[in-house]
């Protein structure tokens, strides 16, 4: 799973999110390093609904501008979950390869 | 739109600046067309929320990460190689998967082109194609080009129509839900009449007046010759007994002759189709199976690029690339025809009728009877919901009601 992948994923964790919702939520999780694009988003949900990891949860008109959530399915949390230990067991892997150091913020 | 029954679109108004808006929507035909119907209106609300406030165009940031976006989910959703080409080359049918992309291919601007060029490549290999006398080699290229942008102007309707039955309708069997693209008969459109003569009468004049003019102008026309002629003006002939381009001498009164002959017989002919358009235009039958409208604006282009195309030729024969002779047997032909479509312009706008179609009034005159009950065409319809778990697309016999009625 891409970084950008995990980062959608994570931000539909809490709740359902229309594209620019998820945008915000990505910038947030990510520090402000990682700002997608349309293009980008969109291709992600498109392979991410393929895949089933999430789903379309209903629509609305705000503004004139039509919003349409998106809600993590079973799979989608399962994956998350599972990329979030695997990145928290590499995390730990890197710490005793390295030993106590700052960097890392120490032990 | 090809599809029938589709909803309408959605009424939202857009708050987005206008030439922002306009930017937004031309990047984003990198997507393809249905991933637009779909979700178009999504993304271009993002994209605008996600531009700097003020931003009349789309910045090149931006514009790269939807093109590179679109051509992304082309390429996704494009048959693999073997089915693509198959499609292509063999009109063999889609796979199921692929139907939407094949939807958009048909329904797409340059289909026909794509079509033939993939079923002709073989022309390609025409060594006249990429013969060392340059002169040459661009004749032939011209030529095929014409023929190739020619094939978008040949029955583009019924050719669409044929393909979107054979590679996107669900076959027998498929289960039937929302939504589903289904073959049913429908209304066949026509053209009205005012609308269908009117640009008869401008196209059939077109080409009268460029083979009038070709058989007055053009300086050269085949000749037969029987013994060797030694001089042109910068040429030599030695071929005898053969057919070769020479100075068009008496050729050009055959010609005018020709075309005299042919106005002559088209106002006989429209006499009779006057005669018989004033007796049958009052005594025509309901048509419930058809939807009558102005011509379309296909109809126009095909119109529009066949006349260029004609007078084109008129113009190579008038400077003396071409010799005399296509543009004078189609302007006899439009000469024949021009004062009957003439006469039936002037018969029908006394009429004003607006739901009498092109095909009425030729059909009374050329047949002399009131015009024939029109037979519905399939096409693809998008199904409305309502229909229980479990049912099929059945077969289509010839003539059978519409399937599936609904319970």
């Amino acid at each position: 799973m891409t970084e950008q992948a995990y980062l959608v994923l994570l931000s539909l964790a809490d709740k359902p999110r229309h594209g620019y919702g998820i945008v915000q939520a990505v910038v947030t999780l990510s520090d402000g390093a990682t700002r997608l694009g349309a293009g980008t988003l969109y291709g992600l949900l498109d392979r991410m609904s393929a895949a089933g990891l999430i789903e379309a949860s209903g629509e609305e008109v705000v503004d004139g501008r039509l919003r349409r959530y998106y809600r993590l399915t079973d799979a989608g949390s399962a994956a998350a979950t599972a990329e979030t230990a695997r990145l928290r067991a590499l995390v730990r892997r890197a710490r005793s390869a390295q030993g106590p150091s700052p960097v890392l913020g120490g032990a | 739109m090809a599809v029938r029954g589709e909803s309408s679109a959605r009424g939202a108004v857009d708050p987005v600046e206008p030439d922002l808006a306009r930017s937004i929507r031309s990047w984003m035909r990198a997507y393809p067309r249905r991933w637009r119907a779909e979700r178009g209106e999504e993304m271009s609300g993002l994209v605008a929320d996600l531009a700097p406030p003020g931003a009349r165009r789309l910045g090149a940031r931006a514009a790269l990460d939807l093109l590179r976006g679109g051509w992304a989910t082309r390429w996704r959703e494009h048959p693999p190689l073997h089915n693509w080409l198959l499609y292509r080359m063999f009109d063999k049918r889609i796979p199921v998967a692929y139907r939407a992309w094949a939807l958009d291919d048909i329904d797409g601007y340059w289909f026909q082109v794509r079509q033939f060029v993939g079923s002709a490549w073989i022309v390609l290999v025409n060594p006249f194609l990429w013969s060392r006398d340059p002169q040459a080699a661009r004749g032939w290229w011209g030529f095929f080009a014409v023929v190739f942008v020619g094939t978008m102007f040949i029955m583009p309707e019924k050719r669409r129509r044929t393909a979107r039955l054979k590679h996107v309708a669900a076959r027998p069997g498929e289960l039937v839900f929302e939504g589903a693209l289904v073959a049913q008969d429908g209304p066949r459109n026509r053209a009205t009449a005012r609308s269908a003569l009117t640009w008869t009468v401008s196209f059939l004049g077109t080409v009268a007046v460029a083979g009038v003019v070709s058989a007055a102008f053009a300086p050269s026309a085949l000749i037969l010759v029987s013994g060797p002629i030694i001089s042109g003006p910068g040429e030599t002939y030695t071929v005898t007994g053969d057919l070769v381009a020479g100075p068009v001498g008496g050729g050009r009164i055959v010609a005018l002759a020709v075309l005299a002959g042919a106005v002559g017989v088209g106002v006989l002919c429209a006499a009779v189709a006057r005669r018989r358009l004033r007796r049958l235009l009052g005594h025509r039958i309901a048509q419930p199976e058809r939807v009558v409208r102005p011509v379309s604006r296909e109809g126009k282009r095909t119109a529009i690029f066949w006349s260029t195309m004609i007078a084109a030729l008129a113009w190579a024969e008038v400077s003396g690339r071409f010799v005399l002779g296509t543009s004078v047997a189609l302007g006899a032909v439009a000469l024949l025809m021009l004062p009957g479509a003439v006469a039936a312009l002037v018969v029908t706008r006394r009429v004003d009728s607006p739901e009498l179609a092109g095909k009425d009034v030729w059909w009374i005159a050329a047949h002399g009877r009131v015009p024939e009950l029109e037979r519905p065409v399939a096409d693809l319809w998008s199904m409305p919901g309502g229909y229980p778990e479990g049912v099929v697309v059945q077969p289509r016999p010839l003539g059978d009601p519409s399937y599936p009625a609904l319970p």
